[in-house]
């Protein structure tokens, strides 16, 4: 008995280390200077910490803050759309009596959007916003990337749904409200939380959003995404790992906030809300 | 007459995503059929000339477009992360499933991978496996007697370093499934067995194992959409390199588009590969359906 204990405690111990050596990792080397990223790991590597990588990404030249207000403007406003959008979907999908092949088949083609590879979406985009002038523009992106977070936001609410009792809003349709009025006064109030909920993972997911925006953002609307992979070496220039572990740490935060907040919802939302399809 | 009444509303609530949607996928999917049967070049003015499947023939025999090269990478790379994945997510799973002291922090902390974004994910490892004995993976060799190894340079281990992050990634999201699968167990069988002596591989063979079933079709499939069309990591850690050794169906085909100027080569590789994609997926579904 003893000793399955030990080999338990010895696997857990494993699994920590695996899960938070290269956060910690990063940590300590967005700490450095330049001079203590190239020593080998000792007292004088770790200390003393500098928040100089910090700082440099903010006045480096890159027009950092402007990406990550880019980056909030974008995937906030998307966030709140689509969770509106999704939420009305997901109502009809999930209460209205429809026949149940026009059912099955919204909700596949909402699932098929998950399965489809984003490219085979994003090249005719590039030629139409190149076009219509689209291209670098907050309109463009947020359309584009409602795409995604719609069909993820129908994934959820129509979960969330299914946990509040019919009775509630068949009540107030039998008293002679409409489907619309039941919705935006009884419904919505009622799954706020799963609202939130799946709102937040949609800003989530438009942060950290690279593909899309590498390709359909420009100058003006870079986000922090795409700014985040400018640190990386290339042609012209050496490395700068320091800045490279900041923005990676930094780019961790607002994620990991949210999921302060969100955690249990998101797990729920992963697993059991995917399950259903 | 109220029935009329409700049908308008209904229509009213999903017209915005019917149509977002049109716009947004089945339109441009159309476009995309269409980029791919005509020859394409962006950055330069060359005139746009319909020419049938050729893209289609091109890709598939001139190796110059790199499909089956990135076809190759695509299966090694989705093959090996998802095993490793499976596996050990169901021993997480499994560990995390037992009531130890500590076991609260673990779950936890597993669900940080799923929550970092991919971009600090390709960064974090990026880090880790640095040349030069000052990063963390070559410090640890150098300490255990070993050299140093150029982890990006060498096309094999660059594509080890690539698995190695997907597992880390995406292993926590396995385990949450089987984990949350577990949870939901009725105990009673479980008793049953222990009652009667059966050793816990036989209780995991004959009773977790089959009960787990669905769940793990779900999860696999899950892992390999995504799998297949991987990104970010890619682009973060290799660029698909060194030469082409690491790019898959996906990045390849960026890179088609959008660095060689080839837009309509890619628009015939992505639907290829949207193909292939729907097809698994509509086998596996199928699969679970009939289990159900």
């Amino acid at each position: 008995m003893k000793k399955k204990d030990l080999v338990t405690y010895f696997l857990a111990f494993l699994l920590g280390a695996w899960l938070l050596l290269p956060i910690i990792w990063m940590l300590l080397i967005s700490l450095e200077n330049q001079v203590q990223i190239f020593m080998k790991p000792s007292f004088e590597k770790f200390f003393p910490m500098t928040l100089d990588n910090y700082v440099y990404l903010f006045t480096g030249g890159t027009n950092f803050a402007k990406t990550i207000v880019n980056s909030c403007i974008i995937a906030g406003i998307t966030a709140i759309l689509a969770a509106i959008i999704g939420t009305m979907a997901a109502y009809v999908i999930q209460r209205v009596p429809l026949r149940k092949s026009i059912k099955d088949n919204l909700f596949n083609w909402i699932v098929t959007q998950r399965i489809m590879p984003f490219l085979a979406v994003l090249i005719p985009f590039y030629i139409l916003y190149s076009r219509l002038g689209l291209y670098d523009t907050y309109y463009g992106m947020i359309l584009i990337y409602l795409t995604f977070t719609i069909p993820f936001t129908v994934f959820s609410m129509v979960g969330y749904l299914n946990e509040i009792p019919k009775e509630v809003d068949e009540a107030a349709l039998v008293d002679g409200c409409s489907r619309i009025n039941v919705l935006f006064k009884i419904v919505f109030p009622l799954c706020k939380a799963g609202i939130v909920v799946s709102a937040l993972l949609n800003f989530a997911l438009c942060w950290n959003e690279l593909l899309i925006a590498l390709i359909l953002t420009g100058e003006n609307t870079r986000t922090a995404s795409v700014a985040a992979a400018l640190f990386l070496p290339s042609a012209g220039r050496g490395a700068l790992w320091g800045p490279a572990a900041a923005i990676g740490i930094f780019f961790m935060f607002p994620v990991l906030i949210l999921s302060i907040f969100v955690r249990k919802s998101l797990i729920r939302g992963l697993t059991v809300g995917m399950a259903k399809g | 007459m109220k029935k009329f009444k409700s049908n308008y509303d209904i229509i009213i609530l999903l017209a915005p995503s019917i149509i977002l949607l049109i716009i947004t996928t089945l339109f441009p999917l159309i476009y995309c059929i269409w980029i791919s049967l005509n020859s394409i070049i962006i950055f330069y003015p060359v005139p746009v000339k319909f020419v049938g499947f050729d893209n289609f023939i091109n890709s598939l025999l001139n190796p110059i477009y790199g499909f089956w090269t990135s076809a190759y990478n695509t299966l090694i790379f989705t093959g090996c992360s998802l095993a490793i994945e499976f596996i050990l997510g169901l021993g997480i799973a499994l560990l995390l499933n037992k009531e130890f002291k500590g076991v609260w922090f673990l779950r936890y902390i597993l669900v940080l991978p799923l929550l970092i974004s991919p971009i600090s994910i390709g960064l974090l490892f990026r880090l880790m496996f640095l040349p030069g004995d000052w990063a963390f993976v070559n410090w640890i060799l150098t300490s255990l007697g070993l050299g140093v190894v150029q982890w990006l340079a060498n096309p094999m281990l660059a594509m080890i370093v690539l698995i190695i992050t997907d597992v880390w990634e995406w292993t926590p999201f396995m385990s949450l499934i089987f984990l949350a699968a577990l949870q939901i167990l009725p105990p009673a069988p479980f008793e049953a067995a222990s009652i009667d002596g059966a050793s816990s591989l036989q209780i995991f063979r004959y009773l977790t194992f089959p009960m787990l079933k669905e769940m793990m079709i779900i999860a696999f499939l899950l892992r390999l959409m995504d799998s297949l069309k991987t990104f970010d990591i890619i682009y973060i850690i290799t660029q698909g390199g060194p030469g082409t050794s690491t790019q898959n169906l996906n990045f390849n085909a960026f890179l088609q588009a959008f660095t060689f100027g080839n837009i309509s080569i890619a628009a015939a590789q992505i639907l290829m590969l949207t193909f292939i994609v729907i097809f698994i997926s509509i086998y596996l579904i199928r699969m679970v359906r009939e289990r159900a």
